[in-house]
Formats: structure tokens, C-alpha cells, sequence
């Protein structure tokens, strides 16, 4: 089968391009597929506020719909480049035979137990953007055209969906392509474990091949150790620890 | 050494609870595996199916994967390879269990 990984990165406040291509790193050690890295659009969307950082971050996040026409792959793993790869559970995503997966649940790593995210007035189901499979299939085309067709009109989603149209997000608009796609009925296929978040307000020290993690819980100093398992690592002061690793 | 980070650190205790929860996240996903085009829990459940399956003399039956699609299966096959990744993420489970249990 030709797999493959993209990966996109734009380099602002934080240096993602560096973090790509440690991304792809871990993408060819733990999947055995190859990766392209590609530049996503150089707009600015929206600004945002992380826990760890005093001034606002800047935020390019648009392109992300032309994963698609990007990828020289017939399955291809969509990635976020601050996703931190550690195990090869995403092999059993590549040999589905399922069109399009992505994470519907998640779960911080310093909460009890996964959820499902809803968003907006209506409470849509959220699917994250941060890990996608895909195919080439006429399924997938719908997909990443509807996608493409919410960036574009994403206020008018906004407003019918009634969302904060100030802050784009992936995850909005890819939650509404599936549903779309899906004859506005939820999406059955879904990546089948939680995507594990790294929150902001969470403090990260690799000590190779642990990383630990400390949080407060409670007002009280809180801490665990994880290994071999894929995070999603979220905050300024924690990307810029994984740059400088490299 | 900064002797507030060094005393903050010794403070933060550990969180043998949420590790446990992590723990049981990250074996849950070791779990999935793809074969014959469905995507299966490696588990007692698929297990006991595939061997009901075959003590019926039902070797290639067709079967509900975790996305509720049918799939014809060779049962024999899926169930070597749940068996196998069953036992070895328990396994691999375990280990890393009582490693954790003796974290302070």
C-alpha cells in the first residue's frame, strides 16, 4: 500500500517548522511511512491565549482542506505537527478500509475519563482535526471539498451554528464537512481510542523515554509519567521545549 | 540548582490514579488491529465469538467490526491474531502497572 504522512507547518510564534520535521521523524521510526512536510497558508486567522504564555499567539492555522490535492499518497495520515508520535497504533488506521477516520473522543491528560467535545449553540459533535486517515475515495473528495467550502464561508457557518467566528478552528469545520458528507447524520467511523491532549496549563519534561507531566489538581501539585504513547502536546512554553530538543 | 523548582518537585506527588487511567487509555488503543478490511478489539469478546464461530464449523463467517460494518472473516485467523495481541498488551499492560505502582 503507498502511505504516507503530511504534515503541515507554519512557522509564527513558534517554530513549527522544527517541530515537523521531528514529526515526520517519529512518523518514519514508529509507522514506517514516509512524510511530506508542507507550508500551510501564511494568514493570519486569529489570535489565541495559552495558559502558559502572557501575550497573545498567533495563530495560522488555514489550509489544512488541501490535504487531499497535497498528499502524493493513496492513504495518507494527516497530522498537526505538535502531535507526538510514540507508538505505531495508527498502523491498524492505515490498514482500515475505512475512508476517512479522525478522533471524535478525547482526554486531557490530567482528566478521569474521554469525552466527546460539542461546540456551538446546537452542541455539534466535535471530530479533531489534529489526526486524519484517509483515502482517495469519492467519499473523501466530499470531504475535503465541503471542508474547503467551510473555511471560505466559516462565518456564515458560524452564525448558523453559532460558534465564535473570530477564531477558526480545523476541528469546526471538519466536524461540519462530516457531518455534511454524512447527510447531516452523525459520522459512524471514528478513529477508536481517545486523542490524549497535553493541556497548556501542564508543565512536560522528556527524560527520554518519559515524559513527565505536572499539573495542578485541586490547587495541589500534581504529577505522572507516561511513555510509548502519542500525545498531543498543547501550549507555547511546551512546543518550545520539544524545538529545543532538536 | 533553583531550590524552589527542586522543593515544588518534590511536593508534586504521584498521581497514581490518573496514571492508572492513562495507563488503561494507552492498552485500550494497543487493542485495535486491522484485518480483512474491519478494524477489531483485540479482547474475550472477539475471542469467544471467533471460537463460537468455529465450533460451529462457521470458518469464514461474516462478522461486525467496531464501526458496525459486516466483514467476512477467516475466524480462525482473527482469532490467532486477538489472542496474540490480547495477551501481549496485557502482558506489556501488567509490566508497565507495577512499574508505576512503585513511583513516588
Amino acid at each position: 500500500m503507498n502511505a504516507g504522512a503530511v504534515i503541515y507547518a507554519t512557522d509564527g510564534d513558534i517554530k513549527y517548522s522544527a517541530l515537523a520535521k521531528e514529526c515526520a521523524r517519529r512518523v518514519e521510526y514508529y509507522l514506517g511511512i514516509p512524510s511530506v512536510i508542507k507550508t500551510g497558508s501564511d494568514t493570519v486567522k486569529s489570535t489565541r491565549n495559552w495558559a502558559d504564555c502572557d501575550a497573545k499567539v498567533q495563530w495560522r492555522n488555514g489550509g489544512r482542506c488541501n490535504a487531499l490535492v497535497d498528499s502524493p499518497y493513496e492513504r495518507t495520515i494527516l497530522l498537526d505537527a505538535d502531535f507526538w508520535i510514540a507508538s505505531d497504533c495508527l498502523k491498524s488506521c492505515l490498514d482500515s478500509s475505512e475512508s476517512f477516520l479522525a478522533h471524535n473522543t478525547r482526554m486531557y491528560i490530567n482528566e478521569d475519563a474521554p469525552r466527546i467535545e460539542k461546540f456551538g449553540a446546537l452542541k455539534t459533535e466535535m471530530w479533531w482535526a489534529t489526526v486524519c486517515v484517509f483515502d482517495r475515495s469519492r467519499f473523501t473528495q466530499d470531504v475535503f471539498d465541503a471542508w474547503h467550502m467551510i473555511e471560505q464561508n466559516y462565518t456564515h457557518y458560524a452564525d448558523l451554528f453559532n460558534f465564535d467566528r473570530y477564531f477558526f478552528r480545523n476541528d469546526y469545520a471538519l466536524s461540519l464537512a462530516l457531518l455534511l458528507c454524512n447527510g447531516g447524520e452523525r459520522p459512524t467511523a471514528s478513529i477508536p481510542w481517545p486523542l490524549l491532549h497535553v493541556p497548556d496549563t501542564c508543565t512536560v519534561n522528556w527524560q527520554q523515554p518519559i515524559w513527565q507531566i505536572e499539573y495542578l489538581a485541586n490547587q495541589t501539585p500534581r504529577r505522572i509519567a507516561v511513555k510509548d504513547v502519542d500525545l498531543h502536546v498543547m501550549g507555547k512554553r511546551n512546543l518550545e521545549k520539544l524545538c529545543e530538543l532538536h | 540548582m533553583d531550590t524552589d523548582k527542586l522543593s515544588q518537585r518534590i511536593r508534586a506527588r504521584f498521581d497514581h490514579n490518573q496514571a492508572k487511567r492513562v495507563l488503561r487509555e494507552k492498552y485500550r488503543a494497543k487493542m485495535q488491529f486491522a484485518l480483512s478490511g474491519g478494524m477489531w478489539h483485540a479482547g474475550p469478546e472477539l475471542i469467544t465469538q471467533c471460537n463460537l464461530c468455529l465450533a460451529h464449523g462457521h470458518f469464514n463467517p461474516v462478522m461486525a467490526d467496531i464501526h458496525d460494518n459486516p466483514v467476512k472473516v477467516d475466524a480462525e485467523e482473527l482469532k490467532t491474531q486477538a489472542l496474540e495481541r490480547w495477551q501481549e498488551q496485557m502482558n506489556a499492560w501488567h509490566v508497565e502497572h507495577e512499574e508505576l505502582r512503585k513511583q513516588r
